[in-house]
């Protein structure tokens, strides 16, 4: 147990420091100092040609790492820290980008966990069909999983404008994630998650098949339902637990396809995109603010996995 | 074998001879028929000479993709971009591979704890998707500070980014799956038994790693499509785009009322990321437009997978003989100790 404290310990600190070395390569490539100055001019309408400010890519190390020193000791006050809009105006981080960020979350944690419960019940079903009949099933689900997520997202708007054609009702008025039909982005989200999970868990599933226990298990003469229910499932979800982190990563990507395309303005991507590149240090906030709960969830979970036991399939 | 049942896998086939048709008629349509398809109209009559439509056409047997705003066929502006769209891809993932076999295979020899520390720190790209990574880094250049940089960095800092920003993740992945091919038993045998390090990896360890390095490269195919696709919708584009003035609208600047201008970038080609950039806004009146080229990309990533499952499947059927042979030897010694194969990590 201490062991993996210490390990996860490590990989914080690691993880954590590759989070501030990566949210701080726009200071290693560009003048951002400068850059952002005539940007703001220009916005104003006080400079409207800069053609004669030519500036090229260099390594300016030195202002990277001191940007990175300053942007650790400036950590523990963020609660306080301003961004700056198109026109250099400071404005508070808080509590408009905590707000955007917690409905992503919370958005992508909902589809997380129906794609867990739909990924569950389709393998479920696809188990329970004789081998033989369940290779086309297979093959369905692997080109729904291999469907690039602006395609699911484009299609689900495609389905949202042909109800609207037919009947009449919008299901979905973009622009907000909390609209009066949150429901939609969640279920558009849960898509993917969905397929990837059917995918892995039938193949962790047909492994588990052929293992002592479950020829024990048929021999006592129980239901392949409740061996499936019961035996299996437990023992699957402990292997699916290692694609954790792809099937979130799966999420976010898919978030940014849904931010941009339902006119989301109020997401945490979103926020992101119109200020991230300007404002470097919304980056590694925003960096550290998905990894250190998702970072949490997972060291749990591991420590869980060690409590019930079998370490040997819960090392990831 | 491998190869054999590589050539005759139903599913590399078919990806790869999309990957052919595609990328040959796109050719073919550059040589013979650009520039001759006759000129545009932006408005149909039908054969009385009635007014029937204004582009955007919707699909049709004259337009079977549909028109975009201009009149032009989606059909065409789809094959123009093929070659384009595939190109980069392709072009982007070799580079990667390359940075990432070397360093990969630096990572694989090194001590344990350093292999640790750079998976440690290069856990940072799990948190957010690539596509805005490399947004936030290729954005500046383009489009935010586009009056500083050149039309030559413009051009190929974003190939560089897209390059390097692939290589964390595939250095990773090649050195687990090479450190995975040199913990087997018969890698350590064939070293316990005196064959020397450039042997033993080149006679008993590559054709291991081999098969999994060219699973890995339609895979990565697939990714840089996926990332391509993601950042045509955030409007950066790789291989240029130009800004165009789309409108005027008017911001209130202290008591003034003032014109701003807005600028909009278009890709320069007709590659398909750009033609999502250019129709996503108008997908509630002519659908299409978007449609094209998103079904394009997703017919690609589908026959990139095709060919990665066929790779796969190729290889997992050369083990599955090997393993099968074993079992009837082990049915044959009456005393033989049921044992199992600890080998499952293709499809990690």
């Amino acid at each position: 147990m201490l062991g993996i404290l210490a390990r996860s310990g490590m990989k914080f600190l690691l993880t954590a420091c590759g989070i501030f070395l990566v949210g701080s390569i726009p200071y290693l490539l560009f003048n951002m100092k400068g850059q952002v100055a005539v940007t703001a001019l220009i916005h104003k309408g006080a400079l409207s040609n800069a053609e004669y400010l030519p500036d090229n890519i260099h390594f300016h190390l030195g202002i990277y790492f001191t940007h990175i020193w300053k942007m650790l000791k400036a950590l523990p006050d963020a609660a306080h820290w301003t961004y700056l809009n198109e026109i250099a105006d400071p404005i508070p981080l808080f509590p408009s980008f905590f707000h955007g960020y917690l409905e992503s979350m919370m958005i992508l944690f909902a589809a997380m966990l129906i794609g867990l419960a739909a990924g569950i019940f389709i393998t479920y079903v696809i188990m329970l069909i004789p081998s033989g009949v369940r290779r086309p099933l297979k093959f369905i689900v692997f080109v729904f999983e291999a469907l690039p997520d602006i395609f699911v997202v484009v299609a689900f708007q495609g389905l949202i404008l042909w109800f609207y054609a037919q009947t009449g009702i919008l299901l979905m008025s973009t622009y907000s994630l909390f609209g009066d039909a949150f429901m939609l982005p969640i279920l558009c989200l849960s898509f993917l998650p969905t397929f990837y999970i059917v995918k892995y868990l039938v193949i962790i599933f047909e492994e588990e098949e052929g293992r002592l226990y479950v020829e024990l298990a048929q021999g006592k003469g129980l239901k392949r339902s409740s061996i499936l229910w019961v035996h299996i499932l437990r023992n699957a979800l402990i292997t699916l637990y290692n694609h954790f982190k792809t099937i979130f990563w799966f999420g976010l990507s898919n978030l940014l396809a849904l931010s941009v395309l339902f006119r989301i303005d109020d997401g945490f991507i979103t926020f992101l995109r119109r200020f991230g590149p300007t404002n470097p240090k919304i980056v590694i906030l925003a960096l550290l603010m998905v990894f250190i709960p998702f970072f949490i969830f997972l060291t749990i979970g591991e420590m869980v996995i060690y409590r019930v036991g079998d370490p040997e399939r819960g090392e990831s | 074998m491998f190869w054999r049942q590589l050539l005759r896998h139903p599913l590399f086939l078919i990806g790869l001879a999309f990957f052919i048709v595609l990328t040959g008629a796109s050719f073919l349509y550059s040589a013979f028929l650009e520039g001759h398809t006759g000129p545009l109209t932006r408005n149909l009559f039908d054969a009385s000479g009635h007014f029937v439509a204004k582009a955007p056409f919707s699909p049709s047997w004259r337009y079977p993709l549909g028109s975009d705003a201009l009149g032009e066929q989606m059909l065409y502006l789809l094959l123009d971009g093929a070659k384009y769209t595939i190109g980069f891809a392709i072009t982007i993932s070799v580079a990667s591979m390359l940075i990432s076999l070397f360093f990969g295979l630096v990572l694989s020899l090194l001590p344990r704890s350093i292999d640790f520390s750079i998976k440690g720190l290069f856990n940072a790209f799990h948190f957010m998707p690539l596509a805005v990574f490399a947004y936030l880094l290729i954005t500046p250049v383009v489009n935010i500070f586009a009056w500083s940089y050149s039309p030559t960095t413009k051009l190929f800092f974003p190939i560089y980014v897209l390059v390097l920003l692939f290589v964390p993740i595939l250095v990773v992945y090649i050195s687990n799956e090479i450190r995975e091919v040199l913990k087997k038993e018969f890698v350590v045998n064939a070293k316990l038994l005196g064959g020397s390090c450039i042997h033993v990896f080149w006679k008993h360890a590559v054709p291991f790693i081999f098969p999994k390095l060219l699973a890995i490269f339609p895979q990565q195919v697939g990714r840089v499509l996926m990332v391509l696709a993601q950042l045509g919708l955030l409007n950066v584009f790789i291989g240029g785009g130009t800004m165009k003035l789309m409108g005027v609208e008017e911001v209130k600047n202290g008591r003034f009322m003032k014109m701003k201008p807005i600028f909009k970038m278009f890709s320069n080609s007709h590659e398909w990321a750009g033609l999502i950039g250019k129709y996503w806004s108008t997908f509630d009146k002519a659908p299409w437009e978007l449609l094209g080229p998103v079904v394009a990309f997703a017919l690609t990533i589908i026959a990139v997978n095709f060919i990665t499952q066929g790779i796969y499947n190729s290889f997992e059927q050369r083990r599955f003989s090997a393993k099968r042979k074993k079992r009837d030897f082990q049915k044959a010694t009456p005393l033989g100790k049921s044992f199992e194969f600890v080998g499952k990590g293709l499809d990690r």
